[in-house]
This record gives C-alpha cells, structure tokens and sequence, in this order.
C-alpha cells in the first residue's frame, strides 16, 4: 500500500484532516503502540481518537483508494460517535475489533446488518468487517457460509473481496464442507480474478491468485495448482516490470517467492531478489528471501552466504524467521548440531523480545523443533 | 500464525514493503514515532490515521 495507495495524489486533499503515523511493527521502538493496540493481521489501519487514546474505526488488510476516502469520511463520524441504528453497531464493532475482542465485533456487525435498510452506504463495508471478525474468531465455516449468502450478483471490487474471504475461510475447513466451499467459492474467485475492469489493488489480485493454487492443491490437482501458480507469477512478473520505481518493483518480490516455489520453479525469483539486493544494500529482505530461495533450489552453501547477508541486517522479530531458515538449510547440509544449536539461537533471541512482538505460541513451536 | 497465513492467502495482508525512501509519499506520515504523532494530533486537535504494517 506504502508504494502504490499511500502514493496516489488522490489523497493529498485528505493530508491536513489528520495526523498520520506509519508504524512498522517489526520496529522494537513500537513496542508499546503494539501493547496499546493489538492486532493480528498487516497491514491494520486505523483511526485512532486521540482525546481517549481509542481506535474509532478499524480496517483490517488492505484498501484500494476509493476505499481509504470512504474511511476518512466515516472516522469523523465515528470519533464523534453519533450513530445510530445499524451505523451505531459498525460503530461498536470497530471498536471491539481494535481491542481484539473478534468474536463481540462479529456479533455487533451481524446486529448492524440485521438492522440495515435497502441502500446502507456501509453495507459493503460491514460484510466485509464481519468477514475479518469471523476469521480473527476463528469462524471458518461461518465466513465461508456468509461469503456464500452475501456475495453479490455484480462482479465488482466488493465481490471480489467477498469471494477471497470466503475461499480463504473454505480452505481452513475440513472434510466436506471443504469440498463445498471450494467448490462454491472458487469459481467465483476465478470471476473476480477475470474481470479486468475491477478497483483492485494488485495485492488483492495477488492474493486471489494465491487462493487459487491453493484452492487446486486442496482438491489434489497438482496439474491444476501449477498452472495456476505460473499464472500468478507472470501476473507478478507483469505488474514488477511496469512499476515505476525500485521500490514499487521490489513490493512484488516476496509473492514472487511464494509463486516461483508453487510453480515448481524457485530460481525463477533469483534475478529480482539479485536486484532488489543490490537496490537496496540496507535491507534484510532481499537476501532472506535469497536464503529461502535457494534452499528450495537445492543450493545450500549460496543460501548459508545468503542467510549470513541477512542475518547481519535484521533486527526484531523477523530475525526469528531467518535463523529458523537457516537451521533448515543446515540441517539440509547434514549439520543436526548446528541446526539444532540455531534454533537455541533463534529461542533466546525470541524470548529478549518485547511479548508484543512474539507470541509464546511462537516460542514453543521453535521449541518443538529441538 | 494461521491466521496471519489466512489473511496472506486472502491477500489481506499488503505485498511486502520497503521504508519509504524512494516512495513519493503524498502523505506526510511520521514514521514510528507514536508520542509524537499524538501529541501531534491532540495539539492540533486531528484525529490520527495510523497504518501498522510489516516489512515481509
């Protein structure tokens, strides 16, 4: 959003009706902010009251630029507090969700839509909320059974973000009502996916390109997974080679990643991330993702180079993630003793953390790995 | 964190981000600095927009 939604000149008219803070949560300094206001899903936006130190309004994941207008234009609304009926509960849902009580903001947005008349301007906006509580509540079959009810006839940028939800929550079920709700889900992502003329950012698009390779891994499909996993890919490469800066062409480099190593190709990512390196010489990503890279590739003493570059770069709560990738390579190379006494590493370092920025459920998964 | 990976999935979470150098932000965002920006917000009486966000 940094390169492409935060860029767009649309929004310099909304600059001087807020005070606007970037917080990067793998940022020890932002510690205490993290304590303040939880929260689980990146990137989170927020408006916050600074009166009460309250959030008056949440969004969870990304938004398109029609979508932050629509979102200033509702916080004052919602700092003021003065809604009634149905906006009152949207209302008291951004609120619960920002104090990362899920289940009671799914349970205000459901009030809110049970309460709408025929054209509430919020309506797009409440569905989708109640589909991220659900998903926070760990409410899987009750998103994808919502996605199901509430998804529209218009294939629009609404649509789309329904049907992501939705096949995103099917993929998390078991059992049979996997199976349906891929099979009612999927094809409707494949609409979205096809509709050329949607207000989409292209992390959405990514995302649901994403979806779909999962959606045929699911269903056994590998013939079907790859396929799809090449068409996001070049997706990826497409949109990378049109971007205007390095850095709005190095956002693409972690979904290229992911996508290469679906495709059953990752040193197809090689290049960008060589590029992204040399771009940007301060950055841990690049070489991390080098690191991942190449142990996929099979080339491990490159990746050990590689995780050495990255190591030296990272700090926070990322770190844990490179020396965890780095016990895999070593253990890869036949070194049990140094892949174990990383993961020591990777424990002690976890545990100087701030507990806002590593859960004791991440501690005792890297402990599962001894 | 699978919830993290289901918001991944949902491409719910943004594709990876540098530090805004580079970027022509049109925004004037304070970066990481949150006693600032609510000092900020309360003296000048704005309600602050924040953006939390991960560089992965």
């Amino acid at each position: 959003m940094r390169a492409f939604v935060f860029t767009d000149s649309a929004l310099e008219r909304h600059a001087g009706r807020f005070v606007w803070l970037s917080v990067d949560t793998d940022n020890e300094a932002n510690a205490g902010f993290l304590e303040k206001y939880r929260m689980r899903v990146y990137p989170t936006l927020m408006v916050v009251d600074p009166a009460r130190e309250q959030p008056a309004l949440t969004w969870v994941g990304t938004a398109t630029v029609r979508q932050i207008e629509d979102l200033l234009d509702d916080a004052g609304r919602a700092i003021r507090g003065k809604g009634r009926g149905p906006d009152a509960l949207l209302i008291k849902g951004d609120r619960l969700i920002a104090d990362a009580d899920a289940e009671g903001a799914a349970a205000a947005y459901r009030q809110a839509l049970s309460k709408e008349k025929p054209g509430w301007p919020q309506h797009d906006r409440a569905v989708e909320s109640l589909l991220a509580a659900l998903v926070l509540s760990n409410q899987d079959g009750e998103c994808a059974a919502l996605a199901i009810e509430r998804i529209p006839e218009e294939i629009d940028r609404h649509y789309a973000a329904v049907a992501n939800w939705g096949l995103g929550c099917a993929l998390g079920l078991e059992g049979e009502a996997r199976t349906a709700g891929i099979a009612a889900l999927e094809p409707a992502v494949r609409a979205a996916v096809a509709a050329s003329d949607l207000d989409w950012t292209a992390d959405d698009r990514s995302g649901a390109l994403q979806l779909l390779v999962s959606a045929r891994e699911a269903t056994g499909d590998d013939a079907g997974a790859k396929a799809a996993a090449v068409e996001w890919l070049e997706f990826l490469e497409t949109e990378a080679a049109r971007a205007p800066t390095p850095s709005a062409r190095a956002v693409f480099d972690s979904h290229r990643v992911s996508a290469a190593i679906a495709a059953g190709d990752p040193e197809r990512a090689i290049p960008a991330l060589v590029q992204s390196e040399r771009d940007f010489p301060d950055d841990y990503n690049p070489p991390a993702r080098m690191a991942y890279v190449l142990l996929e590739a099979k080339r491990y003493d490159e990746a050990l180079a590689a995780s050495d570059r990255a190591l030296k770069l990272a700090h926070g709560p990322r770190r844990i993630n490179l020396l965890t990738t780095r016990s895999d390579i070593l253990a890869a190379r036949g070194d049990s003793a140094a892949a174990k006494a990383t993961i020591e590493e990777a424990i002690r370092y976890a545990e100087s953390l701030p507990t806002s920025q590593v859960s004791q459920a991440r501690i005792a998964s890297l402990r599962k790995r001894l | 964190m699978r919830i993290l990976s289901l918001a991944v999935a949902a491409g719910l979470t943004c594709l990876a981000t540098l530090p805004a150098a580079g970027s022509s932000a049109v925004l004037p965002f304070i970066e990481d600095d949150y006693d600032r920006a609510l000092a900020e917000a309360r003296a000048r009486k704005l309600p602050m927009f924040v953006e939390a966000w991960a560089p992965w």
